[in-house]
């Protein structure tokens, strides 16, 4: 090769490592992707309004400066549920101090048999913060399209009861987690296999964005 | 303790007797038995890994306890985002050689009615269709304790 052309091949090695590290800067603008699935409409989040199991109202539109993480479930749930809270209870502890401006809420998808004293005692079990709230069937189902979710009842599953007699039936629902931001905008699905350092990760990034 | 509860302790003592029902081989190895009962004994579920160190196969069919009202056998189905539990009556096959998991959002057993036995254990019945019986004991974690 001669003199000149190696003189070529570094400006354009140079030209190339120029443009590398401009774009590399650039994504970095945009720094690093969530885990979870970020929500392409950067709309308000559907208003949440429910009697929490301590009576109080709660209205989603009132947490602005919070990020608020919202999941669905209910409390004769053994499995899912009970993952799923004790992750939330450890996101929490993982956080810190920054969970102070996090609130986590469960939205009970069996109003039927989630009284405010089943809610209270179930959530309490993991942390007395989670906030639980109990939607009438009508508005919960409602509150479910907003959020594209779903709890169904199997028709198999209607009439069982355990042996006292108590109803004892399984809900199909949508598991994992929703996280609103401080500004109220619906942004982040997160799957209910994240894993807790993922959702530490996404979690924490909304906590530290500007309100 | 209620008459009900007496005679479920009856009938464990009765099953766990040499004399009165076929005691699963000591080839069947149950490891890692943990239940966690929610506020109230209302329900819980317990997790478990059975190993079938029999030449042949065999089925869990059911599992008692005298300290609670019922215990089914379910799995937890993930359909997308959607999560249902399945009842699962027909039993947990297990093939000879192989470790069936009882584990958070599988295959697990519910329980309902359960006496509270916070940091203490759960004794509990499996039943094999070929193997009998088999006593186990459940470790009670914290129902908030992470799986």
């Amino acid at each position: 090769m001669s003199r000149s052309s190696i003189a070529a091949c570094r400006r354009l090695g140079a030209v190339s490592f120029s443009c590398a590290a401009l774009a590399l800067s650039l994504s970095g603008c945009e720094g690093p992707r969530f885990h979870g699935t970020q929500l392409d409409a950067a709309a308000e989040a559907p208003e949440i309004e429910a009697a929490d199991m301590n009576g109080r109202a709660f209205r989603l539109s009132e947490h602005r400066g919070s990020v608020v993480l919202v999941t669905f479930g209910y409390t004769s749930c053994p499995d899912v549920c009970p993952m799923t809270l004790a992750r939330l209870k450890g996101l929490r502890e993982r956080l810190g101090r920054e969970a102070e401006r996090l609130s986590i809420v469960f939205v009970s998808v069996d109003p039927e048999r989630d009284t405010a004293e089943r809610l209270q005692s179930y959530l309490s079990a993991f942390d007395p913060s989670f906030k639980g709230l109990r939607v009438e069937r009508r508005a919960l189902s409602r509150l479910l399209a907003s959020y594209r979710a779903s709890a169904t009842i199997r028709p198999e599953e209607r009439a069982r009861r355990d042996t006292s007699g108590g109803l004892q039936y399984n809900i199909d629902h949508t598991s994992g987690y929703f996280v609103i931001d401080k500004a109220g905008v619906l942004r982040l699905r997160i799957g209910p296999d994240a894993s807790l350092e993922d959702i530490q990760s996404d979690v924490g990034r909304l906590l530290r964005e500007e309100a | 303790m209620s008459a009900r509860l007496w005679a479920k302790v009856a009938l464990c003592l009765a099953l766990a007797g040499a004399g009165c029902a076929q005691r699963a081989p000591a080839s069947i190895r149950v490891v890692d038995a943990i239940a966690r009962v929610a506020p109230g004994g209302r329900m819980g579920a317990v997790y478990m890994k059975i190993t079938m160190g029999t030449s042949e196969g065999d089925r869990l069919v059911a599992v008692e306890s005298a300290f609670a009202q019922g215990i089914e056998m379910h799995e937890t189905i993930q359909s997308g985002d959607v999560a249902s539990m399945v009842a699962r009556p027909e039993g947990f096959e297990i093939s000879s050689g192989e470790t069936l998991e009882l584990r958070p959002g599988g295959k697990h057993l519910m329980m309902f009615g359960v006496t509270e036995r916070a940091g203490g254990s759960l004794p509990l019945v499996l039943r094999f269709a070929r193997a009998g019986t088999l006593n186990v004991e459940a470790r009670v974690v914290g129902f908030a304790s992470m799986p």
